[in-house]
């Protein structure tokens, strides 16, 4: 499986939480652009990229010494913290979930 | 690493350059050689290593660089000098002795040259070492 | 992540601890009569092997060979061998390094933000 769906496994992320949020029967459809789950997905599109990007220049120095190495550390740096932000987004979206399901409604 | 094999090639380079002077320096004297000849005086010839297509080119920039090579060993003209020596072994019928034309102090001069450029290339590659190492650390938090 | 960089990290690692240990027996010889060094040939074949998949990088092996014998009078080059053994060294610590990091990435992952 590519880097976000890993991601969207581990974290359950399905959809927009914020709009599922509510009585079942009352099913909101969310809006095609710009919605809060488009946004997401394009996120989380955008760290696949980065990781895919710095294992295409891992691959590339590990067979030929030419690469320079800083393309490799910075390409790897940057897919981490891609990585990590988009864990932290995770954790507020579940806590945020869970703070919203136990409020006495 | 290229940086690294562009200096290595200046290190190798330099190096036999320098076995070429100390060949001048050791034979000063030699008025023959096991072939009959006198020795004669030789120079190292070195350039950038570019394929020959690119150097007769159009004389565009050139391609990546990659270093140096030898491109071979010149034997400057005249090359020997004559002495009236009339008691040396190897005096011709005129009692005229042939020695290599090599000026002691030319030579030394190119020795201090060469290994001035010798340090230089491994100057070169320790700072490619630093250079190499910094971007490694790169997001490393302490 | 199913990429072989992972594979390819760890096989240059065998030809460069392979051509180190090669370079200190050369190093260490540096006073052998009529001594033939030691090289050590991978980087071709693995950049090969790279291209047709994590099979053949399987396979990739690092080959010892002996310079050919040299003629009277040259010696072993004592300084190139000593740039090898810096280069080679310099190269496996930044592949490890490289290696490590992806592990971080990867373990971000696992550890979800916590």
């Amino acid at each position: 499986m590519n880097g976000a769906e890993a991601i969207a496994a581990v974290s359950g992320v399905e959809g927009p939480l914020a709009l599922r949020v509510g009585a079942p029967t009352t099913q909101i459809v969310s809006p095609r652009s710009a919605g809060f789950g488009e946004i997401l997905m394009a996120g989380l599109r955008g760290v696949d990229q980065k990781i895919a990007t710095a294992d295409k220049l891992v691959e590339q120095f590990a067979v030929n010494d030419s690469v320079p190495v800083h393309q490799v550390t910075i390409a790897l740096e940057e897919a981490r913290l891609a990585v990590e932000l988009a864990m932290q987004v995770r954790s507020r979206l579940v806590e945020g979930y869970r703070e919203l399901m136990n409020m006495p409604l | 690493m290229d940086a690294i094999e562009i200096s290595r090639t200046g290190l190798d380079v330099e190096w036999q350059r320098l076995e070429v002077i100390a060949q001048n320096l050791a034979n000063l004297n030699t008025s023959r050689t096991a072939s009959g000849e006198p020795y004669r005086a030789a120079r190292l010839l070195s350039g950038p290593k570019m394929r020959f297509s690119k150097l007769v080119g159009r004389g565009e920039s050139p391609a990546k660089p990659q270093g140096v090579a030898v491109l071979g060993l010149a034997h400057p003209a005249p090359g020997v000098r004559k002495v009236h020596e009339p008691g040396h072994p190897d005096a011709d019928a005129q009692g005229f002795v042939t020695y290599p034309d090599i000026d002691h102090a030319a030579e030394m001069t190119l020795l201090i040259r060469t290994s001035r450029a010798y340090e230089a290339n491994l100057t070169a590659i320790s700072f490619a070492q630093q250079m190499y190492s910094r971007a490694l650390e790169l997001g490393k938090q302490s | 992540m199913d990429s072989i960089a992972p594979l390819l990290i760890a096989k240059a690692l065998d030809g460069l601890h392979a051509r180190y240990r090669a370079t200190a027996e050369n190093i260490a010889n540096a006073n052998t009569p009529s001594y033939r060094p030691l090289n050590v040939t991978f980087e071709a074949r693995l950049e090969a092997a790279a291209r047709q998949g994590a099979e053949a990088v399987a396979n990739v092996i690092p080959q010892l060979e002996l310079a050919p014998a040299r003629g009277l009078g040259s010696e072993m080059r004592l300084d190139l061998e000593i740039a090898t053994a810096s280069q080679t060294a310099m190269r496996y610590a930044a592949l490890v390094d490289i290696l490590g990091r992806g592990m971080a990435i990867s373990r971000a992952v696992v550890r979800g933000g916590n």
